[in-house]
């Protein structure tokens, strides 16, 4: 009995040093929005935690880890590593045994909301997507219209090189276009051929992150990057203290942004309801 | 520890807020693959495109009537001797079968290689499947190969839809009905989808605009497209259908009929690979048999076959500032007929083809671009086709384009090795030495987008010449007439085409576009069938229309062209008329109760009582005609 119990005494004191052990932050690269991301994380955290980018050895003692990136979300993580991602649309479940991803898309119902209260007329908003990581939450967001009485008509992309195409042969109406937040779509190129074909119709281009408002896009319903940094630590902290939630959480705070010259070309205002800025 | 030195990176200042595209693309760079969109307006050609909108908007029953009130494009309702519904070219030289125009669908062509042209009542598309249909004005050859020296209508259908839906229309008036029915399931392995329309069409009146001419046509279609994506990368689709068509020839004493059946088979695939590059093949069969009876002196029967086989590469490298095409291509087309190739009933062409095209942004206003196609064929021996092109761009407001061009067309084989004896005292033959036509194009363009992009203006200016232009002519008169073709004429053609576009507010858009053509037959009208090129097209068309959503569920559309005089010179029946100036006015209203049913009620030709377009023996009546259409699974 006393090698089992040596055993035992030996789990229990190695678990305990996994579990003070910091989580590790991993980054894709020292670009601005990863850096941003890792601010709302170690805010949300409560202290520093160790950085390393998505190419470098974790300490030998980290077993819980914050992916920023689809580059860091992708590396091999340790057996039995607990992993959160965020700003990684690639990241998938295979990637990690318990990998939990932090989405792009602010929470479907409260888009959906937020962009009826913006837009009261829209009816049928058309949303393209391309990759396959993209599919779930352009369901969700299919979902969260039929439940709000919005007709959300999904429009796959691919290639995206034929976004030109199909926006050229959209069948049936659309009141409102929403490019979901897919790195395969969302370029120069796609953004101003979508801008252009609203523009010329006259209706709404909704977009996933706040630049694309500045960039002309009529509203974006978005979560900051810094916000999802906060919602990776919280779903972080919750997995280690054994509530493993679901594989994919949402940033609670969402910034509905309006472009106000594009947002009223578009037929849209003259109030903004629900707007937290407006750009003149 | 380097857990510790990187600390020194999250400690850093984050930077203002980024680029808006800067996340994405650098996250685009781990994830997917993707080319490089082009929009049609930065095209180094003049493209136009006619979407699913516009086509459910204007309620086009047929793809000539999709054509005719686009810039640039000469339709005309005509009826060849051997059944052909219809003409449709661009930018002039109009007549039964347009050798010089190319035709697309879904990257398979449809040309007939037996009289040269299209088959335009025939052709197994539907337009309940059609996305868009791309109309390049000027020669492509470089890119399509031969017999693309006017333009190429590029005829795209949709891919199946990954959630099951469906749609059934039927649709009734004074001289037609149809009923139209498709289907199409999918999930993340791909999709199908099965259409079929049924046409039947009492078709137009004799000359006196009274009764019906024998010009019926009751037609079936028949479509299927499998789609299957077993990887982000690769994809492979499988199109297989036909038509089958029974029909009067009218203006012919005694009366006749013509059968007429096409099938068709393709397998099309892509491979993606590295961040720029894809490789894509296809391999299509097809076939159509024809059977006239009588057909002048006698039932005539045509089996006309293509075999095409295409594998290009396309790429973009430099930092994607250099966007390159690298192909070749084979085709086997042949038409088997004992009447019409007496003693030698089964004529062949095969053709073989390399090709590169390639365009390169020199800077960020400046692009050029250029291509070649070096083909090898029976009928035509070995020919290059080349064009290039400057495009400049200084905004997204503004593109200034020119262009040059040298493609040839084939002659058909009837023409080539053709042996037919029409009537008692007429006798047709082909000319074994008959060479192809080969038409050189310099073209000026500028596109421009004004209103916050509600307003856009194209305006083309351009000059060709045809050289080596066929061309009948009587061989050996006597009894009987022997007639038979040459080279030995030249055409010179110019014209302006001006198109605008206002999109008012969503769902009302206007536009209107004006063409001036000009065509000079060097050796006057020396065709035996009197085609005179300088009055065979109307010099002045204007085309004008709107779509708009009224409220409550209602649309409304209104087309109006105006063409000018022109003589119609048919050149299988050797007929010919001059034809008054007309104008052709449609108007459209439909109800969509909800976003699944739309009923509608249309007139067509509402002007005048009915108005002659081609020396046929028939006239384009006006017409009325109301439908239905329910979507499922929308």
């Amino acid at each position: 009995m006393r090698i089992p119990l040596l055993l035992t005494a030996l789990c229990v004191a190695a678990n305990a040093g996994v579990s003070s052990a910091p989580p590790v932050a991993v980054l894709s690269s020292e670009s601005a929005h990863y850096r941003q991301a890792l601010d709302g994380f170690t805010e949300a955290w409560g202290s520093t935690v160790p950085v390393i980018l998505a190419g470098q050895l974790p300490p030998p003692q980290a077993w819980a880890f914050v992916a920023i990136g689809s580059k860091a979300a992708a590396r091999r993580w340790p057996q039995d590593a607990v992993v959160v991602s965020c700003l990684a649309p690639s990241a998938s479940a295979g990637d990690a045994a318990a990998l939990t991803r932090v989405s792009l898309l602010p929470d479907p119902t409260i888009l959906v909301a937020r962009l009826r209260a913006l837009a009261p007329s829209l009816r049928v908003l058309r949303v393209f997507w391309s990759s396959e990581s993209s599919r779930s939450d352009t369901e969700a967001l299919v979902a969260a219209g039929e439940d709000q009485g919005l007709v959300v008509l999904s429009e796959r992309v691919d290639p995206p090189s034929l976004l030109p195409e199909r926006l050229r042969g959209l069948d049936g109406p659309a009141d409102g276009l929403w490019l979901m937040p897919d790195p395969a779509l969302v370029n120069e190129q796609n953004f101003a051929t979508v801008r252009e074909y609203a523009a010329a119709r006259r209706i709404p281009f909704f977009g996933p992150t706040e630049g694309l408002a500045e960039r002309g896009a009529a509203a974006t319903v978005s979560v900051t990057f810094r916000e999802m940094g906060r919602a990776a630590a919280l779903a972080l902290r919750a997995k280690l203290n054994g509530r493993p939630g679901p594989e994919t959480v949402r940033a609670a705070r969402v910034t509905v942004t309006v472009n106000d010259p594009a947002a009223r070309a578009a037929g849209l205002g003259p109030t903004f309801t629900g707007a937290d800025k407006v750009l003149p | 520890m380097r857990a510790l030195l990187v600390l020194a990176l999250a400690a850093a200042p984050a930077a203002a807020q980024s680029d808006a595209f800067e996340f994405f693309r650098e996250e685009a760079m781990v994830s997917v693959a993707s080319r490089r969109p082009e929009a049609a307006w930065r095209a180094p050609v003049a493209v136009d495109v006619v979407t699913a909108e516009e086509i459910k908007a204007y309620g086009y029953s047929n793809l000539p009537d999709l054509l005719r009130f686009r810039a640039g494009m000469d339709v005309v309702s005509a009826r060849s001797a051997d059944g052909n519904r219809a003409i449709v070219s661009a930018r002039g030289f109009s007549r039964d079968f347009v050798a010089e125009m190319q035709v697309l669908v879904d990257g398979r062509s449809v040309y007939s290689p037996f009289l040269g042209g299209v088959y335009w009542a025939s052709l197994p598309v539907q337009m309940q499947d059609i996305e868009r249909v791309e109309i390049v004005r000027g020669p492509n050859a470089a890119l399509y190969g031969s017999n693309s020296a006017l333009g190429v209508v590029n005829i795209v259908t949709r891919r199946p839809g990954a959630k099951p839906s469906g749609r059934l229309s039927a649709r009734a008036g004074d001289r037609m009905r149809a009923t139209a029915e498709a289907a199409e399931a999918g999930g993340r392995l791909g999709g199908l989808r099965v259409s079929h329309t049924f046409q039947q069409i009492k078709g137009d009146p004799g000359p006196s605009g009274v009764g019906e001419a024998n010009d019926f046509l009751h037609s079936n279609k028949l479509n299927v497209r499998a789609l299957l994506t077993p990887g982000e990368a690769i994809e492979v689709e499988a199109f297989g259908g036909g038509s089958w068509q029974a029909q009067g020839l009218p203006g012919m004493v005694p009366v006749q009929r013509a059968a007429r059946s096409e099938d068709f088979q393709m397998l099309r695939g892509s491979f993606k690979h590295g961040s720029d590059g894809a490789l894509e093949g296809l391999i299509s069969r097809s076939a159509m048999d024809t059977t006239a009876d009588p057909l002048f002196s006698g039932t005539v029967d045509v089996r006309t076959y293509q075999y095409d086989a295409e594998l290009l590469h396309r790429s973009a490298w430099a930092g994607e500032r250099v966007n390159s095409v690298v192909g070749a291509g084979w085709r086997l087309t042949g038409a088997y007929s004992d009447q019409t190739f007496a003693g030698h009933p089964a004529q062949q062409n095969e053709i073989k083809r390399g090709f590169t095209h390639h365009s390169a942004k020199l800077t960020e206003e400046v692009t050029a671009a250029g291509g070649v196609s070096l083909e090898d064929s029976q009928v035509g021996g070995l020919r290059t086709s080349w064009q290039a092109a400057a495009l400049y761009a200084p905004n997204e407001r503004h593109a200034l384009r020119l262009s040059y061009a040298l493609a040839h067309s084939m002659p058909p084989l009837f023409n080539k090795y053709g042996d037919y004896r029409l009537s008692a005292p007429l006798r047709l033959v082909g000319n074994a030495d008959l060479k192809p036509q080969h038409l050189s194009s310099w073209e000026a363009g500028w596109r421009t987008r004004a209103l916050d992009g509600a307003l856009s203006s194209e305006l083309a200016v351009y000059r060709m010449v045809i050289g080596d232009r066929n061309f009948a002519f009587v061989r050996a008169p006597g009894a009987p007439t022997i007639v038979s073709y040459d080279n030995r004429n030249r055409a010179q053609a110019w014209g302006v085409e001006l198109s605008e576009e206002y999109t008012l507010s969503p769902g009302r858009v206007f536009f209107a576009n004006y063409t001036y053509e000009r065509i000079r037959d060097d050796k006057g009208p020396t065709d035996v069938f009197r085609t005179d090129l300088r009055t065979g097209t109307p010099v002045h068309k204007v085309n004008a229309g709107g779509r708009a959503l009224l409220g409550r569920g209602f649309g409304a559309s209104v087309l109006l062209g105006y063409k000018d005089a022109y003589d119609a010179n048919s050149s299988t029946r050797g007929t010919r008329l001059a034809v008054k100036r007309s104008f052709r006015l449609d108007a459209r209203l439909s109800w969509s109760p909800r976003p699944d049913w739309e009923l509608f009620f249309a007139g067509l030709d509402l002007l005048q009582p009915y108005r002659v377009e081609w020396a046929d023996g028939t006239v384009v009546p006006r017409r009325f005609e109301g439908g239905v259409t329910k979507r499922f699974g929308l």
